[in-house]
C-alpha cells in the first residue's frame, strides 16, 4: 500500500519505521471503512424505510423514481466504502490514532510536522518512536471487529431493501393490472364511440334529409379526436357538435306546424270526406296526413266538378281564417295562405266544387309533407343528442353498458318516420295516439258521406325495429358483428362480456312480426 | 509481530545523552531535597520545574506544612546564595533592595555607598508574602521580571539565576495584602501544599524529634540549572502544541470561544500570555523529564494547573458557588482532551 504523500515525504531513513507505518496505514483504512460501513448501511435503512414509507403512502406513480432512489442509496453507500478504502491518511491523521496506543507522547504527531530548525532532535525522537513500536502489539491493542452495531444496521439495510424490492414487484403488478384495467375500458368506451359513429355514417348514407346527412356525416372529425386519445378535444368535439344538433332542433321546433294541428284538424274534419286528413292531423302524424291529403287531391281531381259538402261553414271558415292568422304571426307563409284560401272558399258557401278546393289541398300536402321532415330531423336531433350525451358518459367513466344506443339507423332508416309521435312538440312529452308502426285505413273515403272509423291494418309497437329495409340490414348487420365479436377468443375476457352485454342490450327483444 | 526496528542513529546520541544527564541531575536534586523533606513530591517537583524553567514560585499552605523548609532546603541543594526575608506589615522597599547611605571614611569626608538588600541573592525566600503591605509588594515586580532592581536611579543587576520562593497563608486574612495581579502574573507557578499523608506525618514526626540535625548536599550549581533550563528550551514543539497551548490558555478567558461554560459564568479575567509561555517552557522541561525530544500534550496537562490558576480571576458568583480556579481548570482541561480526540 502506498501512504499519502505526506507520509511518504516523513523518510524516517529506516525501512522498520516505514513498515510499520504501512501497516498502521492500512488498518486506519479498515477502522475507517468499517465505521463508514456503519454509516452508510445506516443511511441506507433510513433511506429504504423512508421509500418504503413513500410507497405504502403513495400507492400509484411512484415507483420508478422509488425504485431509482433506492439503487442510487445502494450505488451512493457503495461509493462511499469505495471512497474510504482507497484514501489513504495523512501522517497527521495516522498520528493522532496511533499515538494514544503509543502511550500518548504525540510522538507520530510530532514527527508529522516536525520544526526545521529542532533537526538534531529528530533522530532521537524517531529512535523513541522505534522503541515505542517495537513494544506495540498491534493486533491487539488496535484490534479490528465487525461491530454489532455495523451488524444490524447491515441486516436491517438488507432486510428494508427486501420489503422494498417486495412490496415495488406487488406495487408494479398492481400498477400494470390497472393500467391494463384502464386500457381496456379505454379500448371499450373507443369501440363504443366507434359503434356510434359508424351508425351515425350509416344513417347518413340511408337519410334523405340532406341536413342531417350534412351534419352526420361530419361525424369523422370526432373519430379523429378520438383516436388523438385525447379525451379533452373529445369532449370539446363532442360539445360542438352537441351545440349544433341542439340549434337544429331549436329550428326545427320554430318552424314546427304542429302547434296549429289540432285546429287543423277540427277544421279539416268538417270538409266532406277529409275525416283520415283530420285524425292524421291530430294524431300529429304528419306523414299520415300528408299521404292523406295527397289522397284527397287526387279524389278531388277526380271529380273536378263535383262539389265538397263544409259541415257548419261559418265556423269552420272562421277557424280556418284564425289559423291562417296565427300561421302568418310565426311565418309559415304557405300554410297561412293556403289555410286563408280555403277559408274564403268556406266561408262564401257550405259546399264547394272540388277544383277550387284541390289546390288547397295540395298546398296543405306539401305543407305537412315538410313538416313532417323537420319532425324527423328534429327527432333525429335529440336521438344523436342522446347519444352524444351518452358518449359523453363513458368518456368520462361511465360503465358501458349502462344505457344502450338507440340507434339512428335501426330508429329512421331512409328518413322515414319511426312511429313515435309526439304532441306539439317533438321533444316533448309521447302521446298514447298512435303508437310507432301503425297502419291504419279510415272507413270513409274523400268525397264521402259520414262519419269515418280508424281501422287498424298492422301493428308494431315495441319491436323497436327499422321501419324501412335499411334498417333491416343494419340489425342482421349488429347481429352478425355481436356473434363475431363474442365468438373471437382472441378477445379479452372483459371485452367479450362488454360487447356481449352491449349487443344484447341493443339487440331487439322480439323478432319484427309481419302485418 | 515482526518489525525491523533501526539501530540507534549516532547523530542522536548527544541528544539522547543530554536527555540523559537532564534527568540524572533533576534526580538527583529531587533525591537531596527529599532527604529533608518528607513527601511532598509533587511540590518538589514542580517547585524545581519553575525553577529550571527561570520562574518564581508562590507556595500557598496553611502553617507547618513545611513550606519555609522547602525552599531552605531547595537553597540548600544548590550551590546558590539563599537569603530570606520576613515579610512583615512594616517591611519597606529598601528593607528589601537596599539603600544608599552617607558614609563617613574615617578622614573626614563623606560619601554615598549603595548597601545591597537581601534581595541581591540567587534564592529569595519571601516568607508570608501577603503580610507585607502592596508597596513593598510591588518592590519585587522589576526584581522578578528583569532580573535587576533599581535604586536611587541606578540599575543593578541581579545575580542570576535569581529566584523567588513565595509562601502565603490561605486561611489568615487579617492583616494581610492580597497580592496584586501584576505580581500573581510573575510567579510561574502557583503551589498548593497539602497536609502530609499518614506515613509521611510519621516519618516528619521520627525526623524532627529524634534530635538528628538532618542537612542537604548540595548537587548542583546555577550554571548548571541554566545549563537544564537551555536543553529544556531546545526541544522542540510543534505547531499543533503550540496550537493546543494558547486554546488552553485562552479557555481561561470567559469571552474567548474555546472557554467552557463554567468559564463564561464564574471568571472575571482569563490569564495572561505569560501564562502561555509559563505553561510551553514548563511543558518542555516535563518532556525532558519524560525522556521525551519532543513535547507533547499531556506536558502541557501536567502543567496547567500551576501555570493558570492563580492568572485566572474569579468573580463573586465563583466565590459564593464555591468554584475554585482549580475546579474550572479540570472543565477546561477535560474540553481540551476532547476537542484534541475530536481532531482524529
Amino acid at each position: 500500500m502506498a501512504l499519502s504523500p505526506e507520509m511518504s515525504g516523513m523518510d524516517s531513513g529506516d525501512d522498520g519505521i516505514n513498515r510499520e507505518l504501512r501497516a498502521m496505514a492500512v488498518r486506519w483504512r479498515r477502522e475507517r471503512g468499517l465505521a463508514a460501513l456503519f454509516g452508510a448501511m445506516m443511511a441506507v435503512s433510513v433511506g429504504m424505510g423512508v421509500l418504503c414509507l413513500i410507497l405504502w403512502l403513495s400507492p400509484a406513480g411512484n415507483l420508478g423514481w422509488i425504485t431509482a432512489a433506492g439503487g442510487v442509496l445502494w450505488l451512493g453507500a457503495a461509493l462511499v466504502l469505495w471512497w474510504v478504502w482507497h484514501r489513504p491518511p495523512t501522517l497527521r491523521q495516522l498520528a493522532l490514532r496511533v499515538d494514544p496506543l503509543l502511550g500518548g507522547g504525540d510522538r507520530l504527531l510530532a514527527l508529522s510536522e516536525w520544526p526545521q530548525a529542532k533537526e538534531r532532535w529528530r533522530a532521537l525522537a524517531l529512535q523513541q518512536l522505534a522503541d515505542r513500536l517495537k513494544a506495540l502489539d498491534l493486533a491487539n491493542q488496535w484490534a479490528l471487529s465487525l461491530p454489532l452495531s455495523t451488524r444490524w444496521a447491515a441486516g436491517a439495510a438488507l432486510v428494508l431493501t427486501a420489503v422494498l424490492i417486495i412490496a415495488g414487484g406487488v406495487q408494479w403488478q398492481r400498477e400494470e393490472r390497472r393500467i391494463a384495467h384502464q386500457q381496456s375500458v379505454l379500448e371499450e368506451r373507443l369501440a363504443l364511440a366507434e359503434e356510434v359513429l359508424e351508425d351515425w355514417e350509416e344513417f347518413a348514407s340511408l337519410t334523405e334529409d340532406e341536413e342531417l346527412k350534412t351534419f352526420f356525416a361530419e361525424a369523422g372529425r370526432l373519430r379523429e379526436k378520438l383516436a388523438e386519445h385525447d379525451p379533452l378535444q373529445a369532449m370539446v368535439a363532442i360539445g360542438q357538435m352537441e351545440e349544433q344538433l341542439k340549434a337544429m332542433a331549436a329550428q326545427v321546433e320554430g318552424a314546427s306546424i304542429a302547434p296549429h294541428a289540432a285546429a287543423m284538424a277540427g277544421a279539416l274534419e268538417a270538409f266532406e270526406g277529409m275525416g283520415a286528413l283530420g285524425a292524421a292531423l291530430r294524431r300529429n302524424d304528419f306523414q299520415a296526413a300528408s299521404r292523406e291529403a295527397a289522397r284527397g287531391a287526387e279524389a278531388l281531381d277526380g271529380a273536378p266538378k263535383a262539389q265538397t259538402a263544409i259541415r257548419r261553414h261559418a265556423i269552420t271558415s272562421e277557424t280556418l281564417a284564425a289559423t291562417a292568422r296565427q300561421a302568418a304571426e310565426k311565418g309559415q307563409k304557405g300554410l297561412a295562405d293556403a289555410l286563408s284560401a280555403m277559408a274564403q272558399k268556406a266561408k262564401a258557401s257550405d259546399k264547394l266544387e272540388n277544383r277550387s278546393l284541390s289546390p288547397s289541398l295540395r298546398a296543405l300536402r306539401n305543407e305537412f309533407s315538410q313538416e313532417a321532415a323537420r319532425r324527423n330531423r328534429g327527432r333525429m336531433a335529440a336521438i344523436g343528442r342522446d347519444q352524444l350525451n351518452t358518449l359523453r358518459q363513458r368518456l368520462q367513466g361511465g360503465q358501458p353498458g349502462e344505457c344502450p344506443f338507440l340507434s339512428l339507423a335501426q330508429t329512421n332508416a331512409a328518413g322515414q318516420q319511426a312511429g313515435r309521435a309526439s304532441g306539439g312538440n317533438p321533444f316533448g312529452d309521447e302521446k298514447e295516439i298512435a303508437p310507432a308502426g301503425r297502419t291504419e285505413q279510415a272507413s270513409v273515403g274523400m268525397g264521402e258521406e259520414g262519419d269515418s272509423e280508424i281501422t287498424t291494418l298492422s301493428d308494431t309497437q315495441g319491436s323497436g325495429v327499422a321501419s324501412g329495409e335499411g334498417g333491416a340490414v343494419a340489425l342482421g348487420d349488429y347481429v352478425e358483428l355481436s356473434r363475431r365479436a363474442v365468438n373471437d377468443e382472441s378477445l379479452p375476457l372483459a371485452h367479450r362480456r362488454a360487447i356481449r352485454t352491449y349487443f344484447e342490450r341493443i339487440r331487439p327483444v322480439v323478432e319484427p312480426s309481419s302485418p | 509481530m515482526s518489525t525491523s526496528l533501526p539501530s540507534l542513529s549516532p547523530t542522536a546520541e548527544p541528544e539522547a545523552a543530554a536527555i540523559t544527564r537532564f534527568q540524572e541531575q533533576f534526580a538527583a536534586l529531587e533525591a537531596a531535597v527529599g532527604q529533608v523533606v518528607v513527601g511532598q513530591e509533587a511540590i518538589i517537583r514542580q517547585t524545581l520545574i519553575a525553577m529550571i524553567a527561570g520562574g518564581h514560585v508562590l507556595l500557598e499552605g496553611v502553617p507547618g506544612l513545611g513550606k519555609t523548609l522547602l525552599v531552605k532546603t531547595i537553597a540548600s541543594a544548590l550551590h546558590l546564595s539563599f537569603q530570606r526575608v520576613q515579610f512583615t506589615p512594616d517591611l519597606m522597599p529598601s528593607d528589601l533592595l537596599g539603600t544608599t547611605l552617607l558614609m563617613d571614611d574615617g578622614r573626614g569626608a563623606h560619601q554615598f555607598r549603595y548597601e545591597p538588600g537581601p534581595i541581591f541573592c540567587h534564592v529569595l525566600l519571601g516568607d508570608e508574602i501577603n503580610r507585607t503591605t502592596p508597596k513593598t509588594q510591588s518592590a519585587l515586580l522589576e526584581a522578578m521580571q528583569e532580573g535587576h532592581v533599581t535604586v536611587g536611579g541606578t540599575t543593578r543587576a541581579l545575580p542570576q539565576p535569581f529566584f523567588v520562593l513565595a509562601t502565603q497563608n490561605p486561611l489568615e486574612m487579617e492583616g494581610t495584602y492580597p497580592l496584586p495581579e501584576a505580581q500573581m502574573d510573575r510567579f510561574f507557578f502557583q503551589l498548593l501544599v497539602p497536609y502530609p499523608k499518614e506515613e509521611e506525618f510519621e516519618q516528619i514526626l521520627e525526623r524532627t524529634t529524634s534530635g538528628h540535625k538532618l542537612e542537604t548536599q548540595a548537587t548542583l550549581g546555577g550554571d548548571d540549572l541554566l545549563a537544564m533550563r537551555a536543553l529544556a528550551a531546545s526541544i522542540p514543539a510543534t505547531a499543533t502544541l503550540r496550537q493546543r497551548a494558547v486554546r488552553l490558555v485562552m479557555a481561561t478567558h470567559p469571552e474567548s470561544p474555546y472557554a467552557t461554560p463554567e468559564v463564561r459564568r464564574y471568571v472575571r479575567y482569563g490569564a495572561s500570555p505569560r501564562a502561555g509561555q509559563a505553561c510551553l517552557a514548563a511543558a518542555k522541561i516535563v518532556a525532558a523529564l519524560a525522556g521525551r525530544a519532543h513535547v507533547a500534550s499531556e506536558d502541557l496537562v501536567a502543567v496547567a494547573h500551576p501555570v493558570l490558576r492563580h492568572r485566572m480571576m474569579l468573580n463573586f458568583e465563583a466565590q459564593a458557588d464555591g468554584r475554585t480556579a482549580d475546579t474550572l481548570l479540570d472543565g477546561v482541561i477535560a474540553a481540551a482532551r476532547s476537542q484534541w480526540s475530536a481532531e482524529v
